[in-house]
């Protein structure tokens, strides 16, 4: 990637080709002895070779559990898969039987989770848990399979990996473990690599070690990678597309640069307007008012916070669908017209309550 | 604000009766050398392991009407340090002065008093509450326990609700009918429900939806503008600290390492752990996200029962050299900056 990156003279965001993994019209609900939840509204997006694409929304947004369902990682029940499709390389993901998901999933498709403190086996060592990912999907020796964990541990820089093969994941610190995670993660050469929260559990010096140690996996791999977070400079600093979600819809997608530079959702800019910058001192902060629904409002799912809908009817009345507003840019906002070129994150334009 | 250097003058003798109001700019809080040890665990009393360093000889000054942050990674205590301030922790040595009296010193009756004055705001919001208690009643609990419930006291709640956009009639309402943003609302009007003069603010906003934080923010500088509070608050997350705090102390392992105006701290960091912790956090726009330099640290943090040799971040540090592992660098003015650091050779950088 050029270090010399405008506005104007992005990378071409590359969709000539077909999509590794392509979601369609997913829903997800959870069965409550309170009713039924609705986390996954009717969700899609894409997944490009080589790409990394943010999953960004707050906790509750459905990002989890979308990909999650995807996964066939879902516990059914409570959750319960109503419709949607997920093609990954000509496979209807939500369609596969178990074995043939788990001949996936860990092999094409691998996985980091974000606390490496309960996703590792406590009683088998690291070595152990790598060279098993590694013999589950590959025929090799248990010396071969040893010598390449070995590797692996090197490549996400653990030092003296040798001995620290034998080691218990207690003995390991975060940094480290999320790193074993990564090593584990990339043991069978995925396609595609979700990482969910990588780094929230860390501190943000060891966010960084983990952090380069991701980008280097993901350069000598070359796998897509869906990162999914709470935490928008994450998503600035790793994603090439963004998928932003609200109350368990797509509320506006597109490139890194569409999303920070030109948004074209309500929540999208409220939601860069109101945290604060390390880079820069802002005078003070934009205050979305209430909380994100506990149960999905009518219409558009964030009409009852937004400023820029002001209760117009057709708001809380129609759901509205992804528009194009750019290239490769959707917002699933009935307005999005009324959002101004010059409303930059941090320079709302929108009304102040 | 006055000046960081020149508070001894309003603090070394308790001139202000604990019942004035301190005006802005006024030492407010003094922490003297602070040091908290915890003892480790012992097995079979065999064996005992060392104590826990927490907090190392940390001193510090708050001032009515500013925000003074403390900001570092898990386990370099900085919660610690503010729990011992609001006596939920005793020190192991040192001196915590509040308006020129010394908190270890008090009698119980002016310990009560002070306690009515100094007030702490929890992380998370959620348990900080009675759940059984109606959110008036979580309002009015501080007003009861000091006997100022029957004179007015209804009225004090209702006004402190509205101080937070709700009607007296949410009072009758249970804690849990309320969403994480509004706990914490109401976890705050509750502190300053009696007299607070300082606020011990523990990561207010960290278990916070993101679109919600700004809410609690806005509401604290909005309190603070209103009745001069001095602020201590305590949080990992830079951004944020950047934004409502005046006066930033960075710690490591136990100590203060950096300590200067938000400016001084975010522009001109000269303690390589600052600059280190600076460049780590990333930044919210993706145009910059190549031409930044980032500092890499090495390992893991030491742990806090046998911390290295003079200074303590030097295992990590890339400027290190022997002096570091023989002298301890004491928090000072060494490169004529303007702000202290904790550095043998600190050198500003502008990182951000």
């Amino acid at each position: 990637m050029s270090a010399s990156q405008q506005d104007s003279t992005e990378p071409p965001v590359v969709e000539t080709d077909q999509p590794l993994l392509s979601v369609r019209g997913l829903v997800t609900e959870f069965v409550t002895p309170a009713g039924i939840i609705h986390a996954v509204n009717d969700v899609s997006f894409d997944v490009y070779s080589g790409e990394t694409v943010g999953v960004v929304g707050e906790s509750g947004s459905g990002k989890s559990v979308a990909v999650r369902s995807v996964l066939g990682l879902l516990s059914q029940p409570p959750g319960r898969i109503v419709a949607g499709e997920a093609v990954f390389e000509g496979h209807d993901l939500l369609r596969l039987d178990n074995y043939a998901l788990s001949v996936i999933r860990g092999s094409d498709i691998a996985v980091i989770f974000q606390d490496p403190g309960t996703s590792l086996n406590p009683v088998l060592t690291i070595g152990s848990q790598i060279s098993e990912a590694l013999r589950i999907h590959q025929d090799i020796s248990r010396t071969a399979a040893r010598r390449r964990s070995v590797e692996l541990l090197q490549m996400v820089g653990i030092p003296n990996a040798k001995a620290r093969l034998d080691e218990y994941p207690h003995q390991y610190s975060g940094g480290m473990r999320q790193r074993a995670m990564i090593a584990m993660a990339m043991a069978n050469r995925p396609k595609l690599l979700i990482a969910d929260e990588p780094t929230t559990a860390l501190d943000v010096t060891t966010q960084a070690q983990v952090l380069d140690v991701l980008k280097l996996a993901k350069k000598e791999s070359e796998a897509a990678t869906i990162l999914i977070t709470h935490d928008l400079g994450l998503i600035a600093e790793m994603a090439d597309r963004v998928v932003v979600m609200y109350a368990g819809r797509v509320l506006e997608t597109g490139s890194v640069f569409d999303i920070f530079h030109r948004p074209r959702h309500p929540y999208t800019i409220g939601l860069l307007a109101s945290l604060p910058r390390i880079d820069t001192e802002l005078d003070s902060l934009h205050s979305i008012r209430g909380a994100p629904p506990t149960t999905l409002p009518t219409g558009c799912a964030f009409h009852p916070r937004c400023d820029l809908g002001k209760g117009r009817a057709r708001c809380a009345e129609e759901v509205p669908h992804l528009n194009d507003v750019g290239v490769g840019h959707r917002s699933a906002c009935h307005f999005h017209e009324e959002i101004k070129d010059e409303v930059r994150a941090g320079d709302i334009n929108l009304e102040h309550r | 604000m006055a000046n960081k250097n020149d508070e001894d003058a309003q603090t070394s003798q308790p001139s202000q009766g604990l019942y004035d109001r301190s005006p802005r700019g006024s030492t407010v809080l003094k922490v003297e050398h602070l040091v908290k040890n915890f003892s480790g665990p012992t097995r079979l009393s065999l064996h005992t392991s060392p104590p826990i360093q927490a907090v190392s000889d940390v001193s510090f000054v708050a001032h009515a009407g500013e925000t003074l942050g403390i900001v570092g990674e898990s386990g370099c205590g900085k919660t610690t340090t503010a729990r011992s301030i609001v006596q939920l922790i005793k020190p192991t040595s040192g001196r915590i002065l509040f308006r020129g009296h010394d908190l270890g010193k008090l009698d119980r009756v002016a310990k009560r008093r002070v306690r009515q004055e100094i007030q702490y705001v929890f992380q998370d919001p959620s348990t900080a509450f009675n759940p059984r208690m109606t959110v008036h009643d979580v309002i009015a609990e501080p007003l009861r326990i000091h006997g100022r419930y029957k004179q007015g006291g209804a009225d004090r709640v209702a006004e402190l609700l509205r101080l937070v956009s709700m009607e007296p009639e949410h009072g009758e309402r249970y804690p849990h009918e309320f969403s994480g943003g509004q706990r914490q609302r109401i976890g705050i009007v509750r502190a300053i429900a009696l007299d607070a003069q300082l606020l011990i603010l523990d990561e207010p906003v960290s278990a916070l939806d993101t679109s919600v934080q700004a809410q609690v923010i806005n509401l604290l500088k909005d309190l603070q503008d209103r009745l001069d509070l001095a602020y201590v608050f305590v949080a990992h997350d830079l951004s944020m600290i950047r934004h409502i705090c005046d006066r930033v102390a960075v710690m490591y392992l136990g100590k203060i390492v950096e300590m200067g105006t938000k400016t001084e701290i975010f522009e001109q960091p000269s303690h390589p752990y600052t600059q280190a912790l600076l460049s780590a956090v990333p930044i919210r726009d993706p145009s910059l996200r190549d031409s930044r330099e980032r500092i890499l640290l090495e390992g893991d943090i030491p742990s806090p029962s046998s911390p290295p040799s003079g200074c303590r971040f030097r295992t990590r540090c890339w400027k290190a050299k022997d002096i570091c592992a023989e002298e301890e660098p004491v928090l000072l003015d060494r490169s004529g900056i303007g702000h202290p650091s904790a550095c043998h050779f600190a050198t500003p950088s502008s990182s951000t």
